[in-house]
């Protein structure tokens, strides 16, 4: 076997080796399988395994509003379910699943192509392996495959949506604990793939061999490396940030050119993202806490994809290209010994693209590049029925607004409303 | 999975048993290497940790991961947290205001003293012969490789709780039999009494027991729905893109269309324009190839000026013009050609002296009308023709208006009448071709929904101008799905590609 594997070896690079030998796929898999088991089997040996199973359920029904049109009544369900196990203090493996149900719409979620009807269920399966080193270190690893299935007019059912996706993560991570103002410090990699299956190209996949954009063209593959903070100033003061950047590299979506044209070279976006966040809680009374938070988002999104508006005749270089900056403001009043809690908080988002031009009414192209606000007020309470039962009563509100004045095709100044009743319980 | 994605998963799957070996080589390794010597490490957890070293009758500050041996003392300060680290793997973690001494420290016998405070200890199971206690003031708590805590008041009472495994508590006086304590079990022993039984341990002390790990788990959960967060709005962040290009809405029968418009350049002086509709059980699409007078220009702008009339002679002309709409079975095809500019009534006008109108299947093409002229500048210059009849234009105009309906609210409103306010805005327009032959467009006015404006609601909002408008060709030789050909595509682009019957 040696001996086969260092022809193989000595005949082809590492990394096409691994694609191309069935022999060796298996190896792999079966040395995977084999390493779990020994996890497993020699922790289940050497300590007491401590099973902490946790879960959270949330169905809520309520009602979404676009403008004044409002669909119809629905119900949202949320299940998170984590049988983590703890194998002695130094590993821990946490396995967890994630499930939604939503029959109605978040307000922040996009208006176009229909805007009432939709539903959506989400699954996603996470194992999350945590060594602790040392009493200040700990090192992850992790893998989760996300399936999302959208039913957003009459004519699809579940798994046929055109926007379905699934997405394979796998990553490491590693968190290190301070006995300063920074408390902790995690960074990590992860690579995941997120495949829209139900989603080809009409060009390559219908029409011929006349337009060649690719096939799979929202398909992509990304490598992101992140890092964050949780910081204490004071006990009852708290903050943390978080700057993840990630590559999408589009397996399938050629370069559009300035003549209608595309290139054999691929699409690659890159994403800086930038998080603050601080909050504090004051005690007024022994059964009033409130806390103020502030969260601040940053986003510069760039890609060197363009567009060719086929209609207009109108090449848009950097077509993708935006940043946008993010505000909120929360305050949370906890009352009562057990205790109520109401929250109220609004958030303002501004978006702006360095090269996508404004469109009047009719679609004429002006010289302005287009930005977006969104405001979104939300209100809500929780009521503790019995222990770990609570009441949950939510109202958010959103106002969309654009100096983009071209709506045919997607609405970018509207308001859309919910409201959400129901339960949640918490083992 | 396809057969790259298969691959890729393969890959990420051995990246991912990389990282499992390298841990599992780092984890065990090193427990085998720190197993040749046996002594214990202080670690310093939070607050001011003092030691006192065998030999030196003074407190002193703890130093970061501090060797300790056997005599060695302890202590921790209000706040303060401390744990000591056996060769094991055995951990004891001091809680504020804790004294602890170790009275004996050899490779299978370990004595703690223990005055005041509070310890919550993981002890390895012990080996044959081997021992693991604590002494207090009041007890002597010998362990058989377990989770537990001892709380010391500072009158030397005694509470050991067993979480898991068992204890042995005996008085330290020798008052009373040696107590077993089983998991969730907790005794109490006082200076001067014998050992009470146990009893078993609160639900809050269970709790409490729990909360760390819980809190912990949480928190990985946390940080993972966070990441989560960020790669859904990644993917989020692609549907955002296919709707604001307009690549996808709803119809006026409720289905998904997806539309998508390319251009396409055959030759240096033609451009090709394609929209494809895509609905669930059906394929429409269209066609507008373009020739023209020279070379095009990278700006198709600057050629497609001749859309309009101008007041000088436009630089790009059309020499022929071919739109064609199909829904992969049926065709049909406007198609003029010989085109030329003209000058009318002083203004530069894009002309052309043939033109037909055909449909049908591939190979199987009817013409239906066509007119020929000779470098006409106006219709009236053209010679019709339909089923081998010719007709002029003036006549050829009187056979279309007494062969065609309209109706709908639509139709309406082009003959400048109003339509009531409930009305719908579709409209029909049919023609009758010799042979008792239908030709039918239906026209619909659709919101984001797919719903038909209504009057009232057309004239509410038309400053917006946000409707879409869907189109329905019928035929009687058509062959396809439904019997039609049915497009989503913005109106202005079939008025420019010259889909309708000249007239003028």
């Amino acid at each position: 076997m040696t001996w086969l594997l260092n022809q193989k070896f000595s005949k082809m690079r590492v990394s096409e080796f691994l694609q191309n030998n069935q022999v060796t796929k298996k190896i792999f898999f079966l040395l995977f399988t084999i390493s779990l088991f020994h996890y497993f089997t020699i922790s289940l040996l050497w300590a007491e395994v401590e099973f902490f199973p946790l879960a959270n359920v949330s169905l809520l029904g309520g009602q979404y509003y676009f403008e004044k049109e409002a669909a119809s009544f629905g119900g949202n369900l949320y299940i998170d379910l984590i049988p983590a196990l703890k194998f002695s203090d130094e590993l821990s493996l946490i396995p967890t699943y994630s499930g939604a149900y939503r029959g109605t719409k978040n307000v922040a979620e996009l208006v176009g192509g229909g805007t009432l009807f939709q539903e959506a269920q989400d699954h996603l399966l996470s194992l999350r392996l945590v060594n602790q080193m040392r009493e200040d270190l700990k090192l992850k690893i992790k893998t989760s495959y996300k399936l999302e299935l959208l039913k957003e007019t009459k004519d699809e059912s579940w798994g046929k949506g055109l926007f379905d996706y699934y997405k394979i993560v796998v990553g490491v991570e590693g968190e290190k604990k301070f006995d300063k103002k920074i408390t902790s410090l995690t960074g990590g990699y992860g690579f995941y793939m997120v495949r829209f299956n139900n989603y080809a190209s009409l060009a390559e996949a219908k029409y011929g061999k006349e337009v060649s954009p690719g096939k799979n063209i929202l398909d992509f593959d990304a490598h992101e490396v992140y890092l964050y903070g949780d910081f204490v100033f004071t006990p009852n003061f708290r903050g943390k940030a978080d700057y993840s950047f990630t590559y999408k590299n589009f397996l399938d979506q050629k370069i559009v050119t300035a003549s209608g044209d595309y290139l054999t070279d691929k699409r690659n976006d890159q994403i800086h993202l930038l998080n603050f966040s601080i909050s504090n809680l004051r005690p007024i009374k022994t059964k009033l806490k409130i806390v103020y938070a502030l969260e601040s988002q940053t986003v510069i999104y760039q890609s060197n994809q363009n567009h060719y508006d086929a209609k207009n005749f109108k090449f848009i270089p950097n077509y993708y290209n935006y940043w946008e900056q993010g505000l909120r403001p929360q305050v949370i009043l906890y009352l009562g010994k057990k205790p109520q809690s109401v929250d109220f908080s609004y958030q303002f988002a501004y978006r702006q693209y360095s090269d996508r031009l404004v469109q009047d009414k009719d679609g004429n192209y002006k010289t302005d590049k287009i930005n977006t606000q969104t405001s979104t007020i939300s209100l809500g309470t929780s009521y503790p029925l019995r222990e770990k039962i609570n009441l949950r009563f939510q109202v958010n509100y959103l106002i969309s607004s654009s100096n983009m004045a071209y709506e045919k095709v997607y609405r970018y100044n509207y308001n859309t409303t919910n409201y959400f009743l129901g339960l949640s319980w918490e083992y | 999975m396809e057969r790259n994605d298969q691959k890729k998963f393969t890959r990420l799957m051995s990246g991912f048993l990389f990282l499992l070996f390298t841990l599992h080589f780092t984890f065990y390794t090193g427990l085998s290497y720190a197993q040749v010597k046996f002594n214990v490490t202080l670690i310093l957890t939070s607050g001011i940790v003092e030691v006192k070293v065998m030999g030196v009758p003074v407190w002193k500050k703890a130093e970061k991961k501090m060797l300790l041996s056997e005599k060695d003392e302890i202590r921790t300060s209000p706040g303060a947290k401390a744990t000591l680290v056996f060769e094991d793997g055995s951990k004891v973690k001091l809680g504020e205001n804790t004294t602890l001494a170790i009275s004996e420290l050899k490779a299978d016998t370990v004595d703690l003293a223990m005055n005041t405070g509070k310890i919550n200890a993981d002890v390895k199971k012990i080996k044959k012969g081997g021992k693991f206690e604590i002494n207090t003031p009041a007890s002597v708590c010998a362990v058989r490789g377990t989770k537990f805590s001892i709380e010391v008041s500072e009158d030397g009472r005694t509470i050991a709780t067993c979480y898991r495994g068992l204890l042995g508590i005996r008085q330290i006086a020798g008052l009373g039999e040696e107590i077993t304590v089983r998991p969730w079990e907790k005794v109490e022993v006082l200076t001067d009494l014998p050992p009470m039984p146990p009893v078993q341990v609160s639900k809050e002390e269970k709790i409490a027991f729990f909360a760390p790990t819980v809190k912990e788990t949480q928190n990985e959960v946390r940080m993972d729905m966070s990441r989560e967060q960020v790669q859904a709005a990644a993917a989020q962040e692609i549907k955002l893109a296919e709707y604001q290009q307009g690549k996808s809405i709803i119809d006026a029968f409720g289905y998904r269309v997806r539309i998508e418009e390319y251009i396409v350049r055959p030759q240096a002086d033609q451009f090709k324009m394609v929209v494809l509709n895509e609905r669930q059980n059906r394929f429409d699409y269209f066609t507008w190839k373009a020739t023209f007078n020279k070379p095009l220009p990278t700006d198709l702008r600057e050629a497609t000026k001749w859309l309009s009339w101008t007041d000088t002679m436009p630089e790009y002309w059309l020499k022929e013009n071919v739109s064609a709409i199909s829904n992969t079975v049926d065709i049909m095809e406007w198609k003029y050609i010989e085109g030329h500019v003209g000058l009318v009534s002083g203004k530069y006008k894009q002309l052309f002296d043939n033109f037909v109108f055909r449909l049908g299947q591939t190979g199987n093409m009817v013409t239906k009308l066509s007119y020929t002229g000779n470098n006409i500048t106006s219709l009236d210059q053209v010679t019709w023709s339909m089923s081998g009849n010719s007709y002029t234009n003036a006549n050829f105009k009187t056979w279309l208006n007494s062969n065609t309906t309209m109706e709908g609210a639509y139709m309406k409103i082009l003959l400048n009448q109003i339509p009531n306010s409930e009305e719908k805005l579709y409209g029909k327009l049919q023609i009758t071709f010799p042979g008792n032959k239908k030709y039918s467009e239906e026209y619909y006015i659709i919101d984001d929904e797919g719903n038909t404006y209504t009057w009232e609601k057309y004239l509410k909002e038309w400053t917006e101008m946000r409707w879409n408008q869907e189109l329905v060709f019928k035929a009687d030789e058509f062959k396809g799905p439904d019997g039609k050909i049915d497009l989503v595509v913005e109106p202005k682009i079939f008025q420019d590609a010259g889909i309708r019957i000249p007239s003028e």
